[in-house]
């Protein structure tokens, strides 16, 4: 008879529990999760999400993901994105893109919301924009609120690397998403919202 | 086991940090991904601060090419070891940079190809947006992750690193040949 | 009630060059895909190719993208019956001397009314550094992803993930 040793690493596809109760909940070690996510059955002019229990619940960082368009004429389109309903002029924007010619640095400087192109505009049926927008640290009181998004759309064709700043330190409750020229997104727009651990 | 899993994250107290460490990493992983929400302490006469990264205690071997605007022009250039830009001395107050670098194949044998979009933000025209080829010439597994500041300053506290391994599998279903 | 956000559909590691590498048989069950790939090639520098549900046709793919090769940024636009328009890099593809990575989100792949646009960041440290748009001008839901370098192969040992993101 030998003795081995056990050792997690050596265990695959283990599964744990917080104790040995009968009824005990397994613990999923997945670090991200969706949360919620609207897709339109008709247009609309916003999609809000409400992040405000996620903090509680051991989330840290948020990732949205939108595949959407807006109503209009124009391929283009940028989507506007408000945390706790702040409309002070109290947003940053930053980008990196090319504009059908070169590639552009752009800033913008106490917006009222982070303006972040790359949504397709209405121009084309069955053209949506793509995009994957990144929030760390969300519910830090000690920061301010530095979004991250590499988006693109075919239609005015043009990829974006888009940051903005939300230059408050409270901790963000709810996340308000809008088109940037105050159009409606179109039926079959799509808002993901993610949530991880961390 | 699930298909991305929190590793540990290291969050910067007070007094700062010379160096966000992720030591014994476990070598169960396929992939790599660690995002970075960092500020340094270079002092007001700089708008940020260049993040480098090393493996396994080693800051040898490394090569980039990056792309990069600065708010007004953009442009390409070539170096080592830098991961990002984070804010730092006059760059608005408060205000953390965001980086995400995922590492394929960091356990295995071949050099280690990796993939860097970092932002810095700054309420004002300057603003650096990066994204980074890099590669880690050498065939030893990570085991452990290194970031510093390039001009030898702190991160400041508050400064996280959450850092996630993502494992491979199949449904049954998808097929792949 | 949250999902995880993450399933592992399939995965290969190649054991000999090879050609082509077919994801096929996805499901619909998902909202995006998340494809990484870390590659060699069998040759010289060589652009990585992703075709759709079998379409080849150029003409149904565009695709535009910024670059960075170390020394000057750049920009590209393809469309029409350009081989360029089913490639995932430009100055990150793959080449037999040095490893390259790259990343794609497909997103709303199973979508039937959208056509499907995809992200893609190509990285190849000694070559350069790619941020890429693309749409398939199609509505049919995709079931199946072909990878290939565009007039090589992948050498042994390049790895292929795909994902499913709820």
């Amino acid at each position: 008879m030998g003795v081995y040793s056990l050792t997690k690493s050596s265990i695959k596809n283990w599964v744990k529990y917080p104790n040995m109760m009968a009824g005990s909940a397994y613990i999923d070690p997945a670090s991200d999760w969706l949360i919620t996510e609207t897709i339109l059955g008709s247009s609309a002019a916003s999609v809000t999400f409400d992040v405000s229990a996620l903090a509680a619940q051991g989330y840290k960082h948020l990732q949205i993901r939108m595949a959407a368009k807006t109503l209009g004429t124009d391929p283009y389109a940028q989507v506007a994105i408000r945390f706790n309903g702040d409309s002070g002029t109290n947003y940053s924007n930053h980008s990196l893109y090319g504009n059908e010619t070169s590639v552009v640095s752009s800033n913008g400087i106490s917006g009222t919301s982070l303006y972040f192109d790359g949504v397709a505009g209405g121009a084309t049926s069955g053209a949506y924009g793509a995009a994957v927008v990144d929030i760390l640290d969300f519910a830090s009181t000690a920061k301010n609120k530095t979004a991250r998004a590499l988006m693109g759309r075919i239609n005015q064709n043009r990829i974006f690397l888009n940051s903005g700043a939300w230059l408050s330190t409270s901790a963000i409750t709810s996340i308000g998403i809008t088109d940037g020229y105050s159009l409606s997104f179109a039926a079959g727009s799509r808002f993901s919202l993610y949530a991880s651990k961390g | 086991m699930a298909a991305k899993e929190l590793i540990t994250t290291v969050t910067v107290g007070a007094g700062g940090a010379a160096s966000i460490d992720f030591t014994s990493i476990p070598q169960t992983y396929t992939d790599l991904v660690l995002v970075l929400s960092g500020r340094t302490s270079r002092p007001s006469t700089a708008f940020g601060d260049t993040v480098n990264i090393a493996f396994n205690g080693s800051t040898a071997s490394f090569s980039n090419r990056l792309l990069e605007g600065n708010g007004s022009s953009a442009y390409s250039e070539i170096g080592t070891r830098a991961i990002g830009y984070l804010p730092a001395g006059v760059a608005t107050a408060n205000t953390f940079g965001s980086i995400s670098l995922t590492i394929p194949n960091y356990a295995g044998s071949a050099n280690k190809s990796y993939s860097v979009d970092s932002v810095h933000e700054n309420n004002a025209s300057s603003g650096i947006s990066d994204i980074i080829a890099g590669l880690w010439s050498s065939s030893a597994a990570i085991t452990s992750i290194s970031l510093t500041s390039n001009t030898g300053y702190n991160f400041v506290q508050h400064s996280t690193a959450s850092l996630y391994g993502f494992n491979k599998g199949s449904d049954g279903v998808t097929t792949v040949a | 009630m949250p999902s995880p956000k993450y399933t592992a559909l399939a995965n290969i590691t190649l054991g000999s060059t090879t050609s082509t590498v077919t994801f096929g048989s996805i499901p619909s069950t998902y909202r995006d895909l998340y494809i990484v790939i870390d590659a060699l090639g069998s040759g010289g520098a060589d652009d990585v190719v992703m075709q759709i549900n079998g379409d080849t046709t150029y003409s149904n793919y565009i695709r535009t993208l910024i670059t960075g090769n170390g020394t000057s940024p750049d920009w590209a636009s393809y469309s029409g019956a350009n081989a360029n328009t089913v490639k995932l890099t430009y100055y990150g593809s793959v080449i037999s001397a040095e490893r390259a990575n790259i990343q794609v989100h497909v997103l709303d792949y199973s979508a039937t009314n959208k056509h499907k646009t995809y992200l893609a960041r190509a990285n190849r440290a000694g070559s350069g550094v790619d941020a890429n748009v693309s749409r398939w001008v199609n509505t049919s839901a995709i079931t199946s992803v072909l990878l290939k370098p565009a007039g090589s192969s992948f050498a042994t040992g390049s790895t292929f993930t795909l994902y499913g993101v709820k």
